[in-house]
């Protein structure tokens, strides 16, 4: 059974950011440790992060957001901005991705009850990510970036909130 | 007897911080997650990532320190704030505590500018003002978002001058 829960010690902020820098590159290929350190920072500053584990306790996956958009110093609090989530592969393409999105959505609408937008950027070349934030997102943007092409996915919240509940 | 050197690669630094998520609760800092996270990516931006490497090339320590002080919010880049340094415990005894300061030294003096004064901050503890008195001056306490904090500043004359009285 998959565990999740929502990061608040050091120590699970601690578990976060291991697994986040030992699998960052098959996140985004090339990703440079000083850059997935920037992103926990930012979460655990103006959002909020979760770990997976699984029944021997590892961690199997994360999912993070932030509220407000970076490049505007975290202004726009109505727009909740998705982290790189990444789950190993065994708990991929079941129920536990779901339970990992419920678990967002549900905790980006107590982070800030007035979030309006959910935002999803993937890197552009990664085949698995962006068929499957296609199904439930448009394609709103797509910018260069230090590592490379970055496409970003929109949809109202109430639309992400649905989604999340009806695979969950 | 440890090796250190600078964490200029991604493995390295990788390694290093992954070593640092495992003893996250024992770095003896004072302040949260973040301010360590931030503080490791500030020193990576700086090449000032320093690991200590055993004999079998696993990471037993490290050092974070970057350019400019929280005193003037990092204005001043002819100042280094010592961020955080950390030994495994069984590496603590002997003469490893001050090679780590050697290696700070060493660091020093290749930055391509010469530091007017190294600055760190540690928990108002009458044991760590003991200790730390020994290679700095204390300047202050002040309240921080963490708590209340000592503030330090020392030179790298001072600290080499540590060490060769340690040899």
């Amino acid at each position: 059974m998959v565990r999740i829960e929502v990061c608040e010690t050091t120590s699970q902020w601690s578990r976060y950011t291991e697994f986040y820098i030992t699998h960052r590159t098959s996140i985004v290929p090339g990703y440079p440790v000083a850059f997935a350190l920037k992103d926990v920072r930012d979460t655990m500053r103006q959002g909020r992060g979760g770990l997976l584990t699984n029944e021997a306790d590892e961690v199997i996956g994360i999912g993070s957001f932030v509220l407000g958009l970076a490049e505007e110093g975290f202004g726009r609090k109505e727009i909740a901005v998705l982290g790189n989530s990444f789950f190993t592969e065994r708990y991929r393409g079941n129920r536990t991705f779901f339970r990992g999105l419920q678990a967002l959505a549900e905790q980006i609408a107590e982070a800030n009850p007035d979030t309006a937008e959910v935002r999803i950027p993937t890197a552009a070349d990664n085949v698995y990510t962006n068929r499957l934030y296609g199904k439930l997102a448009k394609l709103a943007g797509t910018r260069e970036t230090d590592y490379g092409t970055v496409n970003v996915y929109a949809l109202p919240y109430a639309d992400f909130a649905a989604f999340c509940r009806r695979y969950a | 007897m440890l090796n250190w050197r600078v964490a200029d690669t991604q493995p390295l630094q990788e390694e290093g911080v992954r070593f640092l998520c495992r003893h996250a609760d024992k770095l003896g800092v004072p302040y949260n997650w973040s301010t360590i996270v931030h503080s490791l990516y500030a020193a990576m931006r700086d090449d000032g990532l320093l690991l200590a490497m055993d004999g079998a090339g696993n990471v037993r320590g490290a050092i974070a320190c970057a350019l400019g002080t929280g005193e003037d919010n990092y204005a001043d880049r002819g100042r280094m704030e010592v961020h955080l340094l950390y030994l495994d415990e069984n590496v603590r005894s002997g003469r490893e505590p001050v090679g780590a300061i050697a290696a700070l030294v060493e660091r020093e003096l290749e930055w391509p500018r010469l530091l007017e004064a190294i600055g760190f901050y540690a928990a108002p503890e009458e044991r760590l003002r003991n200790l730390f008195g020994k290679i700095a001056d204390l300047d202050h306490t002040r309240e921080h978002r963490c708590g209340p904090l000592d503030f330090y500043w020392t030179t790298t004359a001072r600290l080499r001058a540590f060490v060769g009285c340690a040899k």
